[in-house]
C-alpha cells in the first residue's frame, strides 16, 4: 500500500517539476567548444588574414594539449606540471627524424608519437608511487630539465641552433583556401574534446574518477587505481604527442627555448583559469592566458610571465572555479535537483526487484570462513583470533561494542587490510593474500560507515558505478531497476543528500553491483524508522529472493534480530558467541549489550 | 537561552528551511526529529552559522547571532557537535579534548575538572588518552566529539545525531550524560532518529517535515502525537 502510494506521489512530483535541468552542461559545452574551434580554425583563412591563421594554429594546438591536461588533472586526478615535455618530445623527435635524417614526415611522426608515449610511461611510473604535490614536483622537474637536455644532447638535437623543417604539401590548399595543416589543426582539438567527453561518460571514465576521488572505494568496486592512472597518462601523452607533431609544421622550426617550463605552465594555467574539469575550460582559458599576453599585449612581450601570473591570480580571485566553472556553478544554483525527503529512498524500487526463487541459507556450504584471523595495528589488536563461518545465502549479523573489531574484520574480508595471522576463505577459495579489487571481482561488495558519495557525479552516476563494477551480465530485474533509477536520478545532484540518504545510495550501488556476498557496515545509522523498515525488507529480499549472502555490521539490535539468520558477537576482537538469534538472545555473555534488556 | 524566530535557510538559492521557530531555555533538552532530508541538519548548521539564514533571527540570550561567522558564534557560547564524529584524527585523544577548550582560554582547573567528568562517563577515553583519534573506532570518536564539546562548557549545545555509529547500549549513558549536562544549566538541542529511546531524556520535542515545523509538544507526548499523525496520514 505505502509503496504504491509513494510511487504515485513520486510520479506526480516528477510531473510537477516538468523537465529537469541538466546535472552538468558537459554536452552543450562540447558543442560550444567545437563551434569556437571551428570559427577560430577556419575563419582567419577564409578572411585571408595570415597572421591570425598562424596565431590560431598555435592556439588550437595548445588548446588540444590543455584538453588532455584537463582530463589528466581532473578526471584522473593526476597533477602533472610537465605536459609541455610530452608536446616537446613529439615535436622534437619528429623534427630529428624528418629534418635531420630525411625520414618521411609520416614515419618521423610515428617516431615522435612513440617518444611522447615513452615520455608518458616515464611520468606514469612515479605516479604509481607518489601522488598530489609529490607527483607535481616530479613532473615539474622534467619540465625544467627538458630544454637543458635538448641543449646537452646537441649531437642528436642540433643543440641551441634548433632544427628547421618544411613540409610543403601540408600547406597546399585543399578547399576554400584551407590547407591540410589548417584542417588538421582545427579538427584535432575538436576530436580531443569529443574524446574527453566520451571517456568521461564511459565506464572507464567513471572508474577513473572514482579511483581519483577515493582509491579505497575504487578497489572495493574491482578497480585498480594504479592501472587507471597508467591508462590516463598514456592517453594524455599520446594525445599531447600528436599536438607536438602538428606543432612542428605549424612553426617550421624547433629549438630548446621553445619547450621551456613556460609551456607546461601555460597548459596548466589554461585549465585553472578556464575552469577545472569544465570541458569548455581549456578553450576559454587558453584564450585568456595565451592570446591576451601574446597578441593583445604584444608590445609588453618581455613581461609575458608576469602577465600570465597576474591574469591567473586575477581570475582565481574573481572566479575561484575558473571562468566556465563559475558560470556553471551559477547555472546549477538556479536549478538544483535532489534534495529534501524524497531525494533518495529505496521503497519505490523494492517492488522492481522481482525474484521468484525462494532461497534458503545453505546448510553445508560457506561463503566466508575466517580461521583464527589476527589483525594488529601497531600494539593494538583489532581482530584477535576470530573464527567465523558464514553460510551461503544467509544474513549474518555481526554485533559488538564500539571498537570490538567489526569494521576491521570487514576491511580484512574486503581486502583493504591484510590479516597478520590466520586465513580466510571466500566461497572456499583462500583469499587471505588477495588484493581488494580481485576480491571485489570474485563477487564481493561492501558499503562504508562513511558513505563514499561523489558529488562531482550525478546521483545516477553514483549508483551506476555499482553497475559498472558488476562482474556478470546484468539480470533483467537489475536492468529494469537501473533504467528506473536513471530516469529518476539522471540529473539529480548528490551533494544535498542527507547522511542517511547517502547510506541508502551506497546500499543501492552494491545492489546494482550484483555481488554474491555483501558486507554492510552500519547501514542503518542515521536512517529513520520507515527507512529502517525498508532497508530490512531489501536485505531479506537480497537473501531470500536473490540468494545473496549478507554480512551485516549494525548497532540497531532490533533490526539485526529481525532479519539475521545467524548472529556473531565480537568482543575486544574475539568472537565470543555465534548462533541463531534466539540462542544469542539467551546467552548470558551478551546480555549487557541490550538496552535495559529491551531486546529479545 | 536560544531562540530561533521564523528562520529561512538553504543552499545557494535552494530553500531548505521555511519559517522555523524554536526556543530552548537553560536546563532544558529539545529533541528534534523528522525524516531524512527534512532539514534537521540544515537547521543545526544554520543556527551555528555554517550556512547563512536568508531570513529570520537566531538569538542567544537575546543577542542576535544570524549572519555571524561560525567561529564567532562558537566564541559566544554555542556549540554544534556535527554528525559523523568529527574529531582531529592526527591528534591524541587528550589533545582533542584540549582543542575543545581552545575557544575558552584560561581556567586550567575547570578544564581538568571537565576532563575528569568526561573520563568518568567514557572510561575508554581515559584508557586511550594517548592514542591518536584516528585509531579510535567510530563510536569512540563520537564520544570524543561530545567530550570536546563538553570541555568547552557552552551555554547552548546542539547535537546532530549523537547515536550515529554507537552501540545501542551506549545511547542511554550518553543521553543521561546530556541530561545531567543540561541540568547544570545548559540548553541542549538533540537531533535524533531514535525518538523512542531519546524522548524520555528530553523535555520537549519537535518534528520537522519538508523544512517546516510539523508540531512541537512535550517529549512525553511525542509517542502519542506521532501515532496520531500517522493514523491521520493513512486516512488521507
Amino acid at each position: 500500500m505505502t509503496v504504491s502510494k509513494t510511487m504515485a506521489a513520486g510520479a506526480q512530483a516528477a510531473q510537477n517539476k516538468g523537465v529537469k535541468a541538466r546535472f552538468n552542461s558537459d554536452l552543450p559545452q562540447v558543442w560550444i567548444g567545437i563551434a569556437l574551434i571551428a570559427v577560430t580554425g577556419f575563419l582567419p583563412t577564409l578572411l585571408g588574414n595570415s597572421y591570425w591563421v598562424h596565431t590560431f594554429h598555435i592556439v588550437n594546438i595548445y588548446i588540444a594539449a590543455a584538453i588532455f591536461q584537463n582530463f589528466l588533472f581532473i578526471d584522473a586526478g593526476q597533477k602533472s606540471f610537465g605536459q609541455g615535455v610530452l608536446l616537446g618530445l613529439g615535436a622534437y623527435v619528429t623534427a630529428i627524424f624528418f629534418g635531420m635524417h630525411g625520414y618521411s614526415f609520416a614515419a618521423a611522426s610515428v617516431m615522435g608519437l612513440l617518444a611522447a608515449f615513452l615520455g608518458g610511461l616515464l611520468f606514469a611510473l612515479p605516479a604509481l608511487r607518489v601522488q598530489y604535490f609529490h607527483l607535481g614536483f616530479v613532473t615539474l622537474s622534467a619540465a625544467i630539465v627538458f630544454p637543458q637536455l635538448l641543449m646537452t644532447l646537441d649531437k642528436w638535437t642540433n643543440g641551441i641552433n634548433g632544427i628547421s623543417v618544411a613540409v610543403p604539401w601540408l600547406h597546399h590548399e585543399v578547399i576554400f583556401g584551407l590547407s591540410w595543416l589548417t584542417i588538421l589543426i582545427a579538427i584535432y582539438p575538436m576530436l580531443a574534446l569529443a574524446l574527453h567527453y566520451g571517456i568521461r561518460n564511459s565506464r572507464l571514465g567513471r572508474q577513473m574518477r572514482v579511483a581519483a576521488l577515493s582509491p579505497e572505494a575504487a578497489r572495493t568496486l574491482g578497480v585498480k587505481p594504479g592501472v587507471m592512472r597508467f591508462i590516463a597518462f598514456i592517453i594524455a601523452s599520446v594525445g599531447t604527442g600528436i599536438c607536438g607533431i602538428l606543432y612542428l609544421p605549424a612553426v617550421s622550426f624547433v629549438s630548446p627555448q621553445g619547450f621551456n617550463m613556460e609551456m607546461s605552465f601555460l597548459f596548466f594555467m589554461a585549465v585553472v583559469v578556464g575552469g577545472r574539469g569544465q570541458l569548455l575550460g581549456p578553450i576559454i582559458g587558453m584564450w585568456v592566458v595565451f592570446i591576451l599576453p601574446n597578441v593583445a599585449l604584444v608590445e609588453y612581450v618581455d613581461y609575458r610571465l608576469l602577465i600570465y601570473g597576474t591574469l591567473t591570480l586575477l581570475t582565481v580571485v574573481l572566479f575561484p572555479d575558473g571562468i566556465v566553472g563559475t558560470i556553471e556553478r551559477k547555472r546549477k544554483a538556479r536549478s538544483i535537483h535532489g534534495r529534501g525527503e524524497k531525494a533518495f529512498r529505496i521503497d519505490p524500487f523494492l517492488e522492481r526487484l522481482k525474484g521468484t526463487a525462494e532461497h534458503r541459507p545453505s546448510e553445508s556450504e560457506y561463503a566466508v570462513e575466517v580461521r583464527n584471523g589476527v589483525k594488529r595495528f601497531g600494539a593494538v589488536v583489532a581482530v584477535g583470533g576470530v573464527n567465523m563461518k558464514v553460510r551461503k545465502g544467509e544474513i549474518h549479523g555481526l554485533i559488538g561494542a564500539n571498537g570490538s573489531g567489526k569494521t576491521s574484520l570487514l576491511n580484512v574480508l574486503s581486502g583493504l587490510s591484510r590479516l597478520d595471522e590466520g586465513s580466510f576463505l571466500i566461497n572456499g577459495q583462500d583469499a587471505t593474500r588477495m588484493a581488494a579489487d580481485r576480491i571485489a571481482n570474485t563477487g564481493l561488495g561492501r558499503t562504508f560507515q562513511t558513505p563514499r558519495i561523489f558529488t562531482q557525479m550525478s546521483l545516477w552516476e553514483n549508483l551506476r558505478i555499482g553497475l559498472d563494477a558488476s562482474t556478470t551480465n546484468a539480470s533483467e530485474g537489475i536492468r529494469q531497476l537501473a533504467a528506473q533509477l536513471e530516469a529518476e536520478f539522471g540529473q539529480d545532484n548528490a551533494e544535498l543528500l542527507s547522511h542517511g540518504q547517502r547510506r541508502l545510495v551506497e546500499v543501492m550501488r552494491v545492489v546494482l553491483k550484483e555481488a554474491d556476498i555483501i558486507l554492510f557496515d552500519e547501514p542503518a545509522a542515521g536512517l529513520s524508522q520507515s527507512e529502517r523498515a525498508d532497508f530490512a525488507k531489501l536485505v531479506r529480499f537480497l537473501s531470500r529472493n536473490l540468494g545473496k549472502t549478507i554480512i551485516l555490521v549494525e548497532h540497531d539490535l532490533d533490526l539485526v534480530w529481525n532479519i539475521a539468520d545467524t548472529i556473531t558477537v565480537l568482543e575486544q576482537g574475539k568472537a565470543v558467541a555465534s548462533g541463531s538469534p534466539e540462542a544469542i538472545a539467551r546467552d548470558p555473555a551478551v546480555q549487557h549489550m541490550f538496552v535495559g534488556g529491551a531486546r529479545a | 537561552m536560544l531562540k530561533v524566530n521564523n528562520l529561512y535557510a538553504g543552499y545557494g538559492i535552494v530553500p531548505v528551511l521555511e519559517d522555523v521557530s524554536l526556543s530552548v531555555s537553560a536546563g532544558e533538552i529539545l529533541l528534534i526529529g523528522g525524516e531524512n532530508g527534512a532539514g534537521k541538519s540544515t537547521l543545526m548548521r544554520a543556527i551555528a552559522g555554517f550556512n547563512k539564514p536568508t531570513k529570520g533571527e537566531v538569538l542567544l540570550d537575546g543577542k542576535p547571532l544570524q549572519g555571524m561567522a561560525p567561529e564567532a558564534i562558537a566564541q559566544s557560547g554555542l556549540r554544534l557537535v556535527l554528525d559523523g564524529h568529527r574529531v582531529f584524527p592526527e591528534l591524541s585523544v587528550y589533545d582533542n579534548l584540549r582543542m575543545g577548550a581552545a575557544a575558552r582560554r584560561g581556567d586550567k582547573a575547570a578544564f581538568n575538572r571537565a576532563v575528569e567528568q568526561i573520563y568518568d562517563v567514557f572510561p575508554i577515553l581515559k584508557e586511550k588518552h594517548r592514542a591518536y583519534a584516528r585509531d579510535l573506532s567510530g563510536g569512540q570518536q563520537q564520544m570524543l566529539a561530545l567530550g570536546q564539546a563538553f570541555v568547552a562548557q557552552p551555554k547552548v549545545l546542539l547535537c546532530d545525531e549523537p547515536s550515529m555509529g554507537l552501540a545501542q547500549a551506549l545511547l542511554p549513558p550518553i543521553l543521561s550524560f546530556l541530561r545531567n549536562w543540561a541540568e547544570s544549566g545548559t540548553a541542549v538541542v538533540i537531533v535524533e532518529q531514535h525518538l523512542k529511546v531519546t524522548a524520555p531524556y528530553a523535555d520537549r520535542a519537535m518534528i520537522i517535515e519538508r523544512g517546516k515545523v510539523k508540531f512541537t509538544c512535550r517529549a512525553s507526548e511525542l509517542d502519542e502525537k506521532l501515532g496520531l499523525a500517522e493514523t491521520a496520514e493513512v486516512v488521507h
